[in-house]
């Protein structure tokens, strides 16, 4: 996902609009699957500074509605959220009680 | 019609008003490691955040994350460069694996990059092979302990270049 990948800027990325498991292609497409390794490897070779980011031009072959990518049970935190939908903001439950134990000043 | 722009909610588009909700970091803070030789001269290794692990080996902490859905297990699998399409077991809780099961580089390319070393294209394939699991909401021990180890692990093993698959 560019929108999250951008936000963390990470130094080299590339970009493809494929489903959540499947960014590499369809079981058994290894030219397609291929293809888009070559693209990383290339980015990787070609990249001078940071924030290198490229939109790679593949089109998912199945419309969103119809493409599989979610599990057949929910992850916990689906329930979290459908119970929390007034507006709770649900950063505010994460736990990170390993903050502290891993701060900076530990190192 | 070619896609010019990646649209990172086309499939996921309740995921939207979360996401542009996050603070951005600082573009001009993004570290850079410049790539120092040919790819046909670096040994590189694969990072997958799909939850792998080898069969045999524990398991990423799902019974935990189901009694706090807001908690992911920041730990790391390392996994042998020689292991199989069967000999792991794909387990993220998020993301249907099963296409993942049933042809492993549709996410993670083990196969291709084991032609790439045949190839040239890359100098060599390391050993070792790392997976997290990619719900991790408490980032902080990621950040600050699984990726030193993961690190290194690579600065051991004499790799240059590591390729992370996102599931």
């Amino acid at each position: 996902m560019p929108e999250t990948t951008e936000r963390v800027c990470v130094p080299r990325a590339v970009f493809v609009q494929y489903p959540f498991g499947r960014q590499l292609g369809l079981v058994g497409d290894y030219a397609g699957q291929r293809r888009i390794c070559e693209d990383m490897a290339a980015l990787l070779e070609e990249a001078q500074a940071p924030n290198a980011y490229r939109h790679l031009p593949y089109e998912w072959p199945e419309p969103p509605e119809t493409t599989k990518w979610r599990p057949d049970m929910p992850p916990p935190i689906f329930a979290i959220r459908q119970a929390k939908e007034d507006g709770h903001n649900l950063l505010d439950d994460y736990k990170d009680e390993e903050r502290a134990a891993y701060s900076d000043a530990e190192r | 019609m070619p896609i010019e722009r990646v649209d990172g909610f086309y499939f996921h588009p309740t995921s939207r008003e979360r996401v542009l909700a996050q603070r951005h970091a600082d573009p001009a803070k993004t570290p850079w490691t410049p790539l120092e030789k040919p790819l046909a001269e670096c040994k590189v290794t694969l990072v997958s955040t799909a939850g792998i692990f080898t069969k045999g080996d524990e398991s990423f902490d799902y019974e935990r994350e189901r009694r706090e859905g807001t908690w992911g297990d920041p730990t790391h699998r390392e996994i042998p460069r020689t292991a199989g399409q069967d000999d792991v077991a794909y387990s993220h809780l998020h993301v249907d694996t099963s296409f993942m099961a049933e042809d492993r580089n549709v996410s993670w390319p083990v196969d291709i990059f084991l032609v790439f070393e045949r190839e040239g294209k890359i100098g060599a394939l390391a050993e070792t092979l790392y997976s997290i699991m990619g719900y991790i909401p408490n980032f902080n021990p990621l950040v600050k302990r699984t990726a030193p180890l993961m690190i290194e692990k690579m600065k051991a093993e004499g790799v240059d270049a590591a390729f992370l698959y996102p599931v």
